[in-house]
């Protein structure tokens, strides 16, 4: 706007001014928070923040669906006694490329850490790679994960990156996400780039009908539904196959016995068409990267205890509840051997 | 690293407070900009720095050259003179050239090598170098000094330090303002000190260009521009006049927006940058768009390329027409080396043209009767001349957009016949977006003066809680990565 002049200022004013700002920005997040508070998962450095105290006898790698197993160790411990310790280390939407760079770049020093000439770290008996029909999907030129970044780089990835390229959209993921933790308690930043709180204060001020949100439900699930079908043409890339091939392989060499999982999926999302084109076609994939390896294989794409209540509203991932149930399930049935003192040994 | 990205919010910070704390001499303060610059610039490509380094000091160096080399007085007979003249011409040469050439090695080879071996059928190795930032930017600022210093209408540079701030202050490093040696030169060479008045000047130019940039420029280009320019041709006709008329208000929230950041960040550090953008949605002329929009990069080709040619004693002098041509042409291969921006260099050049012949005829008139120096000033002449001009700039944006010419024709078309899908379905936001872009531009009308005063007199207390309110709305609503700057291409 064109200038308008006026008596000169003083610093005393520029202090009110910037304190009121910064009050109005505050008591804005304050209030929103009480509309939807800020959401806290699990994510990869979690988990490597956990790894240098501890010694686990299990190790989860997968997407963010490895967050069940944060659960599971709550309940592996205290039906062991504390011999079963469950480290999940979530990445997500990874897939298999980027949980082996996790894998190698980020786990393996943890994992291999020798102090007076032993292992530091010498409780690992067991292996999962978790995964799901979107690991396996992929073509060339696909963008490079951008969740690699943000949620399992340090700061030498970042400044290695930047010293080869620049500054990038794909790098600036690092800096973003150091951002969001700077500032993790403030909704107003860790709610960017989601929905939640711009919808929750939309229902607020204006409450969606009971249609209105079956309407929105409905259109969700069918969205849902068609991204699970749309997987078909890319299903079997064969880089990320073969990187899945290479992280039990790494299991394998460190001597630990390895299991490849396929996690529960929303029953209500699985269409005939998805079931038929994908998700079975993925099974049969995994089933021959696992009999390849001679590791375990257990499908519980289908086979499990969750229902669809037992979800959240993004139909991917379960609520706390379903959490807790589909641990406990899974320790008393297809995952009973880690609560076994030695180790069950590789069989397909 | 961008004046719109997460990582300036690290950056800058840090600079800010360093910046002041050090002892307020020109020169630390001039080699701390320089450093943080350099870090700036290091953070885009850190292999091109030597690069930059190198040829700024080759600048330099010429900038010397001209001070030991002095100009001749008028009429002197001296052999000396007449040699120290030569001597300054070659250094100009050798400045012009060496500057050119980076541009043209890095911007235009692989360009005219494609365009050469399609035109010709022949194979020449096409270069495809990584583009420094901001080349076609600090080439400009350069080249500007050189040749107002050849001609003494500028003080031959002393200081390495000024030199290398001018060059390469970072908030101005990737897409200007286009500085003068004649305006900044001053500001580098004294000790810079903060006010309270300058800071809060800052404060409403870094809100105002956040509120383009991350909202506007954002909300308007992903939902109502992309898509139909992805697919032109198959979209409604409403579409298609929806995102050029978006894409309009897209391209100068964006490059307005980063420019008052760069202007805000500059004072914040004490340095006043020159203007960039000055309403020009409001413009009644096709010349008036050209003072208004993207002022310091037209104010350059004006004074270097056109000005120099028409009054100059080549075939074109005189030959306004011609000229206007060849600088708008200049003007659209500057934006990029493609066939789109050449033609819409060529649209303005022949619409600037056009402007000039019916100015010419039009004055004619005036002469002959008083009458037309009124219909002149009415609302309705007024009011015409801004339609006409504001439809010309859309529609000439088409190609400015557009991928290819193919695509650009594709899309006028679509503009004409239309396809069957309709816009994609959306939120209020990029409506909300361009009603901004209006209330900006309307706000700035004379006849909101008085409304203008009273905004200004408001107490600070309620600025600082508008404020608040714009981050709080910027938080909620631009969207991520929006920071992403159209214009660093260039």
């Amino acid at each position: 706007m064109p200038e308008v002049e006026s008596a000169p200022r003083r610093w005393r004013d520029v202090a009110l001014f910037c304190c009121i700002c910064v009050a109005t920005v505050v008591a804005a997040d304050l209030g929103l928070r009480r509309v939807s508070a800020p959401r806290y998962v699990r994510e990869v450095q979690d988990a490597l923040a956990e790894y240098k105290h501890e010694d686990p006898t299990v190790l989860v790698l997968g997407s963010s669906h490895a967050r069940t197993f944060t659960y599971m160790d709550a309940v592996a411990r205290s039906r062991s006694n504390g011999s079963t310790r469950v480290m999940g280390v979530p990445l997500e939407w990874g897939k298999f490329t980027s949980y082996e760079w996790v894998l190698q770049e980020r786990l393996r020093p943890f994992i291999e850490e020798v102090e007076n000439g032993k292992r530091k770290r010498s409780s690992l008996k067991h292996a999962i790679l978790l995964t799901a029909w979107w690991d396996a999907c992929g073509k060339d030129g696909d963008p490079p994960v951008f969740n690699l970044p943000s949620r399992a780089w340090a700061f030498e990835h970042f400044a290695r990156d930047v010293a080869d390229r620049g500054v990038t959209a794909h790098n600036r993921n690092y800096v973003t996400a150091r951002w969001l933790e700077h500032w993790h308690g403030s909704i107003l930043v860790s709610a960017r780039g989601h929905d939640h709180l711009v919808s929750a204060v939309r229902d607020l001020v204006r409450p969606m009908s009971a249609e209105g949100k079956q309407k929105q439900w409905e259109t969700h699930l069918t969205n849902w539904q068609h991204l699970i079908e749309g997987g078909a043409p890319t299903m079997g890339y064969e880089p990320e196959l073969a990187a899945a091939d290479r992280i039990l392989a790494y299991f394998q060499s460190i001597g630990v016995d390895v299991t490849l999982m396929l996690y529960p999926l929303m029953p209500v999302t699985l269409t005939d068409l998805a079931k038929e084109t994908v998700l079975r076609p993925f099974s049969k994939l995994m089933r021959q990267v696992a009999e390849k390896r001679g590791v375990r294989f257990i499908d519980a794409t289908f086979d499990h205890n969750v229902v669809d209540s037992d979800f959240q509203p993004d139909f991917d991932h379960l609520t706390p509840d379903g959490h807790n149930k589909l641990a406990n399930w899974l320790l008393d049935t297809k995952l009973s051997f880690l609560l076994e003192t030695q180790p069950a040994g590789g069989q397909p | 690293m961008s004046l719109s990205e997460v990582e300036f919010a690290y950056f800058f910070p840090a600079f800010f407070l360093l910046y002041w704390v050090l002892p307020r001499r020109a020169a630390v303060q001039n080699w701390a900009l320089c450093a943080g610059s350099l870090f700036f610039y290091a953070t885009w490509n850190l292999k091109l720095v030597p690069l930059f380094v190198a040829s700024t000091l080759v600048d330099f160096a010429i900038l010397r050259g001209f001070e030991k080399f002095a100009a001749p007085q008028d009429g002197s007979p001296l052999p000396t003179d007449e040699r120290n003249q030569k001597r300054r011409r070659a250094l100009l040469t050798l400045g012009i050239v060496h500057n050119l050439t980076a541009l043209a090695a890095f911007k235009y080879a692989g360009f005219f090598a494609d365009s050469f071996n399609q035109a010709f059928g022949t194979s020449l190795p096409v270069l495809r170098l990584a583009l420094p930032v901001g080349l076609s930017f600090y080439t400009m600022g350069r080249i500007g000094v050189l040749i107002d210093t050849y001609y003494e209408r500028l003080t031959p540079v002393r200081s390495l330090g000024v030199w290398f701030s001018f060059v390469s202050f970072f908030p101005q490093l990737i897409a200007g303002p286009i500085g003068r040696g004649s305006e900044l030169f001053e500001q580098y060479e004294n000790p810079r000190k903060l006010t309270a008045d300058a800071f809060l000047k800052a404060a409403f130019e870094l809100a105002t260009g956040f509120v383009l940039k991350v909202y506007i420029a954002a909300q308007v280009g992903t939902e109502l521009v992309d898509p139909v320019f992805a697919a032109p041709g198959t979209f409604t006709r409403k579409a298609h006049l929806l995102a050029v008329v978006g894409y309009a208000g897209q391209v100068f929230a964006d490059f307005a927006g980063y420019s008052l950041i760069a202007i805000g960040v500059g004072r914040l550090l004490g340095i006043t940058l020159p203007d960039n953008f000055q309403f020009p949605f409001l413009s009644k002329s096709l010349p008036e768009v050209w003072r208004r929009w993207h002022m310091t990069l037209n104010r350059w080709l004006f004074d270097y390329i056109y000005g120099p040619m028409v009054t100059g004693d080549s075939f074109m002098r005189g030959r306004i027409g011609a000229g206007f041509l060849v600088v708008m042409v200049a003007s659209g291969l500057w934006h990029g080396a493609a066939f789109t921006y050449l033609l819409w260099g060529l649209l303005h050049g022949l619409g600037l043209l056009a402007h000039h012949r019916y100015d010419l005829a039009y004055k004619g008139l005036c002469r002959k009767n008083r009458v037309w120096v009124e219909r002149r000033r009415s609302t309705f002449y007024q009011v015409a001349g801004w339609m006409v001009t504001t439809v010309f700039f859309i529609l000439t944006l088409i190609p400015f957009r557009a991928p290819t010419l193919a695509a650009a024709g594709k899309f006028a078309r679509g503009l004409w016949a239309g396809g069957n899908l309709p816009n994609p379905p959306g939120t209020f936001h990029p409506y909300l977006a361009l009603l901004l872009v209006v209330i900006y531009h309307v706000g700035a009308l004379p006849v909101f003066e008085g409304f203008r005063k009273r905004a200004s007199a408001t107490p600070l207390a309620m600025k600082g809680l508008a404020l608040g309110a714009v981050i709080v709305f910027l938080m909620l609503f631009a969207p991520v990565g929006a920071g992403t700057f159209i214009y660093a291409q260039f």
